[in-house]
């Protein structure tokens, strides 16, 4: 690589504080973005993608902390930077929009004003054009009769209609890194297809890196040029989509891909995953923490450190990664 | 059952060990009732003897609370108060709890007319300020002790009468309440074995919520003039009379009975809002 | 927005109708003979029957009740045996005094309760957020007699930094004319500034006890209500896109937080103008709550009922007019209509 990565995530680790005493949420979650690169993030509900994504941007509520690791994001560190620099940073270079869309918009704001808000407070634009910038940012994401649709409130508006309206308000101010937790989740499956062409649109014509979130496995090997397989807070598998695909490394991403239903292939193939996402408050959490689920668990699994090792462009953390097809 | 009931034994103890203020308020709760059940024999003089003598004497080792412009003890006074307040509190409370509870409860489950009237009643309470209508009802019905529990009955009937219906409009659609009309129990036995059962807690919650509202509004029209008339010690009338004294610097006539009407009030707040706690700990606050 | 007024205005009919019913056998309860009362102490039973003709009250329920809405529409709530005037009057004239009293102690708490609420919010479980519980906790049990007491005690008595609990004005000053009817207000008006510091300073203390008393609910709901807000998924937006925290707080969170705020302080205004009652006699202030208070003492019960009536009639109004409010701030209401 030529040129530094636009996002780096190094070694972070975060933990929340519940009723319990302090669960360690994320461990070790290292990975890079590249300018213009689109990477999925996967895996069961629970497994630390949402929470990856808020660590990053500091997005974190009360309950959770930063424990650890470092975060470079277009030469700065993200960690370092004090509150009102950070908040500088998000919604100018880093979005982020959120699954259900409707509540993620203000009830008792003009959905144009609300885009406006973000255009005023980052300076993008003099005031006077503000309007007219919304205009623009409405008609880019496909919404119809922008000029009534901006004096709409959320409650007015369709689902899909809403996230197109998240979608103008985090592309505001052309950021370089958009982070998309479960766009479509709650979305009908045409309205899915549209929203996910948009953002994928704009993303080519702005060379803006985008995370997608989602623990859609096809939405993600339709989008994404790479994929990062998350599991109870570990990142296990971290690959090109059409690499890890062909012949997953991790024990959780096969199974995962068993999982999922295919169009070629028979419901009576599919396979459920065993047992659950580990009680992450368990005093003797091994190190792999998919080794009570997983087929091939040795011992070494429960008691030696995970191998974290990066080799072709691709990262499995598996003291026994698989060999050959799935 | 046991288990349910060792959970929630469970339950109760995590929510007051984080709780200490409500055990404190239960401690307090259970010393005013001591109080008023031994007030006869615990205060230290009689409340009604005067002793011209000895008037308007600050605290002292012989009257902790000091005596008042009749030469009363205090403490004798605030003591025997308890007990009419707190008797005046409890018999308002249990007189709405039933009634509330019993037109929250036929309107929650009959429905129609007696649904329409029970609403168009609680709503037309709650049209007033309720302390007004407390004293317009005093005032109309004569002025007596009974008027007093009976007017701070009416004015929390809709709290009751509300809570009672909703609860049971919910649960009357319920599988078990089906469950048990199929197995041949009779309308009656229904609202008697299921649902008003289910009714309680939520409802105790209530009963000690507002009670403390009961004392404050008994005290409250005392303290104006309405119902307990002097001599007698009730803590409304003891601060409304110790008010001419308090602006020449007499302050132990109206501060002590005042300090105990407030502790009375806030222990069953507290009381009330532990018990919220204990039975729904989602909407603590 | 009108067709949202004329329905809100519709609903409250019904409270209305109530109310007057209420009263009306609110009337009709009193403690033994009306007819022997009103006729006087020494009257003949030939003068008592005269009395009762002369009042209907011989006629049926129903006619009665025609006779009283008939009254009622006239503005005639009867006459004051206490002063001779009749009671419609004596209201009128008393009216300012209580509600400049109740508006301030209502501003008062709202001033305080909602931005330490807001506060509080933004730390749940820190030490602001646990000494407003406690403050709100202490502040609804206080009786609001007592509380007047303590501060008369307190700031007039130890201190001497308020004026006696006296009225409205030191004897020595005489009234500003009546514009608004509020004493500060009025002397303002005309600019004359000794006369509204001495008004003000008068007011203070009874505001501030009827303040206390509203300070609780307030505070506890907008504590509710803004941290229910700011765990909200658009607050995450807000944030995510950057906006600065004040901004957040006051656009995204409060502007949303209001209404439940709104929805309470109905109940709010229900204490309010009942702790009113207490605190006018406690300050000697001579507004509707003491004058009935006076009325009943003496037995003169025209002017306790149409005391009763005003402040029933007033709480629908101020219901209404927060109803009305809360259309105007929230989009869902005001767009469905």
């Amino acid at each position: 690589m030529s040129a530094p990565p636009l996002l780096e995530v190094h070694d972070l680790a975060v933990s929340f504080s519940t009723r319990a005493g302090r669960v360690p949420v994320l461990e070790h979650v290292s990975f890079t973005l590249a300018k213009g690169e689109t990477v999925a993030m996967v895996g069961e509900s629970g497994s630390g993608k949402s929470v990856t994504a808020y660590a990053m941007l500091r997005l974190l509520d009360r309950a959770g902390r930063i424990d650890a690791g470092r975060v470079r994001f277009g030469g700065a560190d993200l960690f370092a930077l004090s509150d009102a620099e950070m908040a500088d940073i998000r919604g100018r270079e880093a979005a982020m929009i959120f699954q259900n869309p409707r509540a993620a918009l203000n009830p008792t704001r003009r959905v144009g004003d609300q885009i406006g808000d973000v255009l005023r407070r980052h300076g993008a634009i003099p005031a006077n054009q503000v309007r007219q910038r919304v205009l623009d940012l409405l008609d880019q994401v496909k919404i119809p009769d922008p000029a009534r649709r901006a004096n709409a409130y959320a409650f007015e508006l369709s689902g899909g209609m809403c996230q197109r309206v998240m979608i103008a308000l985090a592309l505001a101010c052309s950021p370089a890194l958009l982070i998309a937790d479960e766009p479509t989740t709650g979305l009908d499956v045409t309205t899915q297809a549209a929203v996910m062409a948009t953002i994928r649109a704009l993303a080519k014509d702005r060379r803006m890196a985008t995370i997608l979130i989602t623990h859609d496995l096809a939405l993600a090997a339709e989008q994404a040029d790479r994929v990062i397989v998350m599991h109870a807070g570990h990142v296990v598998e971290d690959a090109p989509t059409a690499a890890l695909f062909a012949a997953p490394r991790h024990p959780y991403t096969r199974a995962l891909l068993r999982a999922t239903p295919r169009t070629t292939g028979s419901l009576a193939d599919l396979e459920s995953i065993p047992g659950s996402l580990p009680t992450l408050t368990a005093p003797d959490l091994p190190p792999c923490r998919f080794a009570a689920r997983c087929p091939g668990a040795t011992a070494v699994c429960r008691r030696e450190p995970l191998p974290r090792h990066r080799g072709d462009g691709r990262l499995v953390a598996c003291h026994h990664p698989l060999e050959g097809a799935p | 059952m046991s288990a349910a009931s060792s959970t929630f034994l469970a339950h109760a103890r995590h929510t007051l060990g984080g709780n200490p203020v409500t055990l404190v308020a239960a401690c307090l709760a259970g010393l005013l009732i001591l109080v008023a059940l031994l007030a006869p024999w615990i205060a230290p003089y009689d409340p009604l003897a005067t002793d011209p003598i000895n008037k308007l004497q600050p605290p002292s080792a012989s009257h902790w609370f000091g005596t008042d412009q009749l030469g009363r003890d205090v403490l004798s006074r605030v003591i025997a108060a308890t007990r009419l307040d707190l008797a005046i509190a409890v018999a308002s409370v249990a007189l709405v709890f039933v009634c509330g509870t019993l037109a929250g409860v036929a309107a929650g489950y009959l429905g129609g007319w007696t649904d329409r009237i029970v609403g168009r009643l609680a709503d037309t309470i709650m049209a007033f300020p309720l302390f007004v209508l407390a004293m317009g009802i005093v005032a109309a019905l004569g002025n007596s002790v009974g008027n007093i529990v009976l007017a701070t009955a009416v004015v929390n009937f809709p709290l009751y009468a509300r809570i009672a219906r909703a609860e049971t409009s919910v649960r009357r659609t319920q599988g078990w309440v089906e469950a048990a009309r199929l197995c041949g129990h009779s309308e009656l036995s229904i609202v008697l074995t299921q649902l008003l059962p289910n009714l309680l807690p939520i409802m105790m919650v209530q009963v000690s919520l507002t009670l403390g509202y009961a004392i404050l509004n008994a005290a409250g029209l005392s303290f104006i003039g309405l119902g307990v008339r002097p001599p007698t010690a009730e803590w409304g009338i003891m601060v409304a009379e110790g008010a001419t004294y308090i602006i020449s610097g007499e302050w132990w006539l109206a501060l002590f009975p005042g300090l105990a009407l407030m502790v009375a009030v806030l222990t069953f707040n507290l009381l009330g809002d532990g018990l919220r706690d204990l039975l729904d700990p989602r909407r603590r606050t | 927005m009108l067709t949202l007024a004329i329905r809100r205005l519709m609903a409250a009919l019904p409270s209305l109708v109530g109310v007057v019913i209420v009263t009306f056998l609110l009337t009709r309860a009193l403690p033994g003979d009306p007819a022997a009362y009103f006729a006087g102490p020494a009257a003949t039973v030939q003068a008592i029957e005269e009395v009762r003709q002369r009042l209907g009250l011989d006629q049926p329920l129903w006619v009665q009740f025609g006779n009283y809405i008939g009254d009622l529409v006239r503005g005639d709530f009867g006459t004051s045996l206490s002063t001779g005037q009749p009671v419609g009057f004596e209201l009128a004239t008393r009216l300012p005094a209580s509600a400049e009293l109740t508006l301030l102690g209502l501003l008062l708490a709202v001033v305080i309760a909602v931005p330490a609420g807001m506060v509080a919010a933004t730390r749940p479980n820190g030490w602001f957020d646990q000494a407003v519980r406690v403050t709100a906790t202490a502040g609804v049990s206080l009786p609001t007699f007592f509380t007047g007491l303590l501060l008369v005690y307190v700031f007039y008595y130890i201190l001497g930094w308020a004026p006696a609990p006296l009225g409205r004005l030191d004897i020595f000053y005489t009234a500003p004319p009546h514009i608004t009817g509020f004493y500060t207000l009025d002397a303002l008006l005309i600019g004359d500034a000794e006369t509204f510091l001495q008004a003000l300073s008068q007011l203070v203390l009874p505001a501030l006890t009827l303040g206390i008393f509203a300070l609780a609910p307030l505070a506890r709901i907008t504590r509710g209500a803004m941290l229910e807000v700011l765990g909200s998924d658009y607050i995450r937006t807000a944030r995510a896109a950057g906006l600065t925290p004040t901004r957040i707080l006051i656009v995204y969170g409060f502007r949303n937080a209001i209404l439940p705020v709104l929805t309470v302080l109905g109940m709010v205004l229900s204490f309010l103008l009942g702790a009113n009652v207490l605190v006018e006699k406690v300050f000697a202030w001579p507004g509707i709550g003491s004058f009935a208070v006076e009325a009943l003492v003496a037995s003169d019960y025209a002017p306790v009922q149409g005391f009763v009536l005003t402040m029933a009639v007033l709480y629908v109004g101020l219901n209404l007019a927060i109803d009305l409010a809360y259309g105007l701030l929230d989009p869902r209401v005001r767009i469905e209509s």
